[in-house]
């Protein structure tokens, strides 16, 4: 990883430390010899208040590219996420993480996560991902709040 | 209601009187909107030429509050106009801005009417065209004497300190917010002014400093109030030289530097200044470490280890009002030497510092709602444990003496983190249930928080305590539960959760597992069950983690599962935790299935006695039955499963004749939910029949009845499932819920690599698609179910299904008879493309030998159409349709054939569609999808060239590129042949964007032009 990448991590990594938002967790992971890897984050999305998704707790994976931050990093819903926006293989698309359109590297983690934590209640209906959530949020949204209800009781927040 | 009754203000001005009269109606009390009149008025008239006498006027006025406007005037003026000044009137200016300070001061001025006026003055001093004189020498001779005391005369006077001897405390108290006007005015020129003008500003400081810091001495060398401004103002000074770039190291930063000490000195004093010098310290220590040197630094350690500051920690409670300032200085300082308190672990004097940080999280009050000062301090020892993480990394590699050296701080710094934790686990308690009731939600949260907060801390100091924290945790744990202590229990299983899930070797997961042993092997889940409604649910509910959190430990010690399941199978009954024990159960029971076969009987026996309860809905029969399945899963003879499963199947069957007597009365909503449990716990059975992804499979096994589940004794499930199956579709099936579970249930049996009670036989599916019409709710479901059925059939180890296949595919082209055209019906189109798409390459003879050839044809020119929809989804089913299809090689030579007469046939319409996609239709991220298909033609078919020749002919859209941009293209494409995937890609990017460039000159939207 390039010293501009570990010193964006650490910044971020204490910037988290001092003030993150509630309910998210955020932190890098451990290799099996227990020496921490910046470049491999574990995080935690909860559901907004006062949406379907509220009293949910969503974990999904960060992984930062050795060009971070001049690329964006990897969001991976861990399990894949029923909901429009996610691919089959869980990770997230979304403006903000695609280096092609609106990824900036002033973007801190802390916008990232805020940022799918919007995206779960309010998915954009022109970039699907996967076609199981698409399809019942576009043809059924009875069915589609039932099954995220569903989903939030699966995955409570603590 | 007074806007009702007030006259509007008399708005006419034609004296100063009348200017007078209108400010005093502005601080009356009066409806908004006069006020909002009144003041556009007066603003009105300061921008007037006659706005700098007005000032003057308003300021020999005998109301205080026409004074302030008469200052605010001064600054108002200066800030418009003050880059107009010249030598001359900037003189006038000074003398009378100096004149009214001094003659105010003189008269007891109300600070507020100075504060403003001291402002105009330091505005006036940043004037680029203000001549350069020593400001606040100035405002010090002019206070001494009376007068304003002109420039050229300063020399004259007696030395600054001299002078200041002689001057009363309101004087004084002038120049202190003199001072502090020029550094936050001088803050806030840099904040906008141009680089160069930023450099003058830093240089018009430095002028000032001397005699600033002259009387920042002196007063804070007196004992007066006056102090506590005196503080302010270097506190603002300082902030100020910190960031600018030519203060660094300079002697003008030394200059304040030096009133650091006498400061640390007040912060130990008993007055209301020593708590506002300890928030600045802190502050600054927290901010800006580097301005204190080591004496400093010493002194603050001396201060921090005095009688002082342990009367400070006595009996700390989060009321005391001066906790807050404390804890800063404190916490300021323990960041700056952070390394040290790691690596010095025989210095007494930072070990007591660590004795302080201690003591700041034994605060009484609860975390984040009375004792706020924990959060900081949490924020601290997480330092402190990374710290000690870093070097214990870096230590495990030392050798020698320098590993010694390191054993000294690996054992102190232990014994801290291990009393760390303890502290902390005492602030996890919840309150007594009848007070956390009165909390409101936003104090709740907060909470949590805090608490999710110290389980990242417990994982990091994992990392270096290693057994040893759980160890500690078990401990204090089994102290609780033999106390009955159940709020202590409740936070140290907590922590006991966070902890679970670690990499271990087989050393410490022995170790792990003694310990574990001890909490469930004691009288924890004999008391939670038999003392019920005496036990918080939340210590219940946190208990109940432990078995999702340690589920592998059941695994390896079935013996403690007993005790757990009795307690989680009593939980079932509690309305508040029904839910988390069905989903414990069904997670205990699918981990350590094969150690509980021998319980399955007391299993259906609790099912049955739980299924009278109230909790009995449809989430948690789902979740309970499933975890018997696992169990039946588990049984080493199929005998035995389909006896057990012939058992369970009566509790499904049970609801749908629940289901089917309640649609017949009428009652449909409970015929709903009941036909809703049971194909939910058909589907959870179903799941848990399933072989567990760590289960062995023999591959070279021959099992003794090969077709025991299709033809032996297993026959009766597999037929029973499928009757409650049709049972259920035959009434529900326009109901998408149901649907939509069906096809989960078919799914699992497509999963499964060996035959199984839900490896049901092909044609069973055949038949539920069969009768799927293109209304049905879950029509995208079903074809997606669709998809993974041929899928499944793939792998050459099982049998064929041509027959099947057939009769599939004959309703797929119905189905795409019916939609017609992929936008009309865009996700029905997209399961039938995908589904189409997995008979290559082992059914593509059935795809081929379809007809009439019409329908043949259909699928592809159906396929065509899906590149051009709109929808994404649509578009890259077709996508990979041709991806896959282009790709298909080597064929027996029959099917070769035909193959390539398709490509033949499709080849220009399918050209052309690829074409208008990466010519600026499809979105960005739809391209590296499209380049696949577009490859495989030109690397694979010789017609391909002239295909794409007429592609980008007469036909390519109207905005068009130029046609030389076109052909240009097209070589590239040819060319990146030998190149790859990514040179491909590359190419077609560019020719995008291009293609958008050239629509947006021509301001059309291409996502709206025709195909």
């Amino acid at each position: 990883m390039s010293g501009l990448a570990q010193t964006r991590l650490q910044e971020e990594r204490k910037q988290w430390r001092r003030d993150h938002p509630f309910g998210f967790f955020a932190k890098p992971q451990r290799n099996p010899q227990g020496v921490l890897d910046l470049k491999k984050w574990e995080c935690g999305v909860p559901g907004k208040e006062k949406t379907i998704w509220e009293g949910g707790l969503f974990k999904l994976e960060i992984a930062f590219p050795d060009e971070y931050p001049t690329k964006p990093p990897k969001c991976k819903f861990v399990p894949p996420l029923f909901h429009p926006n996610v691919y089959p293989s869980g990770t997230v698309c979304l403006s903000i993480l695609n280096e092609e359109e609106a990824w900036k590297p002033a973007i801190t983690l802390k916008e990232i996560l805020l940022g799918i934590q919007t995206l779960l209640n309010d998915p954009n209906p022109d970039s699907p991902a996967q076609a199981d959530a698409y399809n019942l949020f576009k043809k059924d949204k009875a069915a589609y709040e039932n099954k995220i209800k569903r989903l939030v009781k699966d995955n409570p927040a603590p | 209601m007074a806007e009702n009754t007030e006259k509007p203000p008399d708005l006419t001005v034609n004296s100063i009187d009348d200017v007078e009269r209108l400010v005093k109606e502005l601080y009356q009390h009066g409806s908004p909107k006069y006020k909002a009149q009144i003041q556009m008025k007066l603003q009105e008239i300061q921008r007037l030429q006659e706005g700098w006498q007005m000032a003057d006027m308003l300021l020999a006025k005998e109301d205080p509050n026409v004074r302030f406007f008469g200052a605010l005037t001064f600054t108002v003026k200066i800030t418009l106009e003050g880059s107009t000044l010249n030598e001359e009137n900037s003189t006038d200016l000074r003398s009378r801005l100096t004149s009214w300070l001094v003659r105010l001061t003189s008269m007891h001025e109300q600070k507020l009417v100075i504060r403003k006026l001291t402002l105009a003055l330091a505005k006036f001093y940043f004037e680029p065209t203000v001549p350069s004189i020593p400001s606040v020498r100035q405002l010090i001779c002019s206070t001494s004497k009376g007068v304003d005391a002109p420039p050229d005369s300063l020399s004259q006077y007696p030395s600054t300190p001299n002078l200041l001897n002689h001057l009363t405390h309101e004087q004084v108290s002038l120049l202190l917010q003199f001072c502090t006007s020029l550094a936050e005015e001088a803050q806030s020129q840099v904040g906008w002014r141009p680089q160069m003008d930023v450099a003058k500003v830093e240089s018009r400081m430095k002028e000032y400093v001397d005699d600033t810091a002259s009387v920042l001495a002196y007063a804070i060398s007196i004992s007066h109030p006056i102090r506590t401004e005196a503080l302010t103002c270097w506190n603002v000074w300082v902030h100020f030289a910190v960031q600018s770039s030519s203060w660094t190291g300079s002697r003008e930063l030394q200059l304040l530097q030096t009133l650091i000490n006498p400061i640390i000195s007040i912060s130990t004093e008993d007055s209301d200044t020593a708590g506002t010098a300890l928030g600045f310290l802190g502050d600054l220590l927290d901010d800006h470490k580097l301005i204190f040197d080591n004496p400093h630094l010493q002194l603050i350690r001396e201060v921090l280890l005095s009688a002082w500051a342990s009367e400070k920690m006595e009996g700390l409670h989060y009321n005391d009002p001066d906790l807050a300032e404390f804890q800063t200085f404190l916490l300021g300082y323990a960041d700056v030497v952070a390394h040290e308190l790691v690596e010095m672990p025989n210095d007494a004097a930072y070990q007591s510092i660590l004795g302080l940080l201690h003591n700041l999280l034994k605060t009484e009050g609860y975390a984040a709602n009375e004792d706020f000062s924990i959060l900081d301090a949490q924020a601290f020892w997480n330092t402190y444990v990374e710290i000690v993480v870093e070097q214990y990394e870096e230590s495990c590699m030392a050798v020698g003496p320098e590993r010694t050296r390191q054993a000294e701080w690996v054992h102190v710094a232990k014994m801290h983190i291990l009393q760390m934790v303890e502290e902390f686990w005492a602030k996890l308690r919840f309150p007594p249930p009848n007070d956390f009731k009165t909390w409101d939600t936003d104090s709740k949260r907060a909470f949590a928080h805090f608490r999710r907060d110290v389980t990242d801390l417990l994982q990091s100091a994992e990392v270096f305590l290693g057994i040893e924290l759980l160890a500690g945790l078990s401990t204090i744990t089994q102290d609780s539960i033999s106390k009955k202590d159940w709020s202590s229990v409740e936070a140290s299983l907590y922590c006991m959760n966070a902890l679970a899930d670690r990499d271990s070797d087989e050393d410490a997961l022995n170790k792990e597992d003694e310990l574990m042993q001890q909490i469930f092997g004691s009288t924890l889940f004999q008391n939670l069950a038999e003392l019920g409604a005496e036990i918080p649910p939340r210590a219940r509910k946190t208990a109940m983690d432990l078995f999702d959190n340690y589920s592998p430990f059941f695994l390896r010690h079935p013996e403690y599962l007993a005790p757990a399941l009795t307690f989680l199978f009593t939980s079932l009954e509690s309305p508040a935790l029904a839910g988390s024990a069905a989903k414990a159960i069904h997670s205990l029971s699918s981990a350590c299935r094969g150690s509980l076969t021998t319980q399955l009987e007391a299993f259906i026996q609790q099912y049955e006695r739980f299924l009278s309860w109230p909790t009995a809905d449809v989430y948690n029969k789902e979740k309970t039955i499933g975890a018997i399945a696992a169990i039946i899963q588990a049984l080493p003879k199929d005998e035995d499963k389909v006896v057990a499963l012939d058992r369970i199947l009566d509790f499904v069957e049970g609801d749908i004749r629940f289901a089917l007597e309640s649609m017949v009365s009428g009652r449909i909503q409970q015929s709903k939910m009941a036909a809703m449990a049971a194909i939910e716990a058909l589907a959870s059975i179903g799941k848990s029949c399933q072989a567990p992804d760590d289960m062995v499979i023999d591959l070279d096994a021959d099992p003794d009845q090969p077709n025991f589940w299709t033809n032996g004794l297993g026959k009766t499930i597999q037929d029973r499932v499928i009757r409650l199956l049709f049972n259920v579709i035959e009434v529900w099936e326009e109901d998408g819920e149901v649907v939509e579970q069906v096809c989960s249930i078919f799914s699992t049996g497509f999963k499964e690599a060996a035959p199984g009670p839900f490896v049901l036989p092909a044609m069973v599916f055949v038949d539920f698609f069969k009768r799927t019409p293109l209304e049905s709710p879950r029509i995208d479901q079903v074809l997606s179910t669709t998809s993974a059925f041929i899928q499944s059939h793939i792998p050459s180890s099982t049998p064929r299904i041509d027959a099947e296949a057939k009769l599939v595919l004959d309703h797929l082209i119905e189905l795409l008879h019916i939609i017609n055209t992929p936008s009309a019906e865009p996700e029905a189109a997209q399961g039938c493309i995908d589904a189409i798409r997995r008979y290559f390459t082992r059914y593509i003879g059935v795809v081929l030998q379809l007809q009439p050839a019409d329908n043949l044809a259909k699928v592809f020119s159906f396929s065509i159409e899906g590149l051009q929809c709109a929808e994404t989804l649509t578009k890259l089913a077709a996508v990979h349709f041709w991806n896959d299809f282009l790709a298909l090689m080597n064929q027996p030579a029959e099917i070769q054939g035909t193959l390539d007469q398709v490509v033949v046939h499709f080849g220009p319409s399918l050209a052309k569609a690829l074409i208008q996609e990466v010519g600026g239709r499809a979105v960005q991220s739809e391209l590296p999808a499209l380049v696949g298909p577009l490859r495989l033609l030109v690397t694979r078919h010789s017609g391909a060239q002239r295909w794409l020749e007429d592609a980008c002919g007469d036909d390519f859209p109207v905005y068009s590129l130029p046609t030389a941009d076109r052909a240009i293209f097209i070589s590239r494409l040819l060319a990146s042949r030998t190149g790859g995937l990514s040179a491909a890609r590359l190419v077609v990017s560019a020719f995008w964007s291009e293609a958008r460039t050239a629509a947006m000159k021509s301001g059309i939207d291409v996502r709206k032009l025709k195909k």
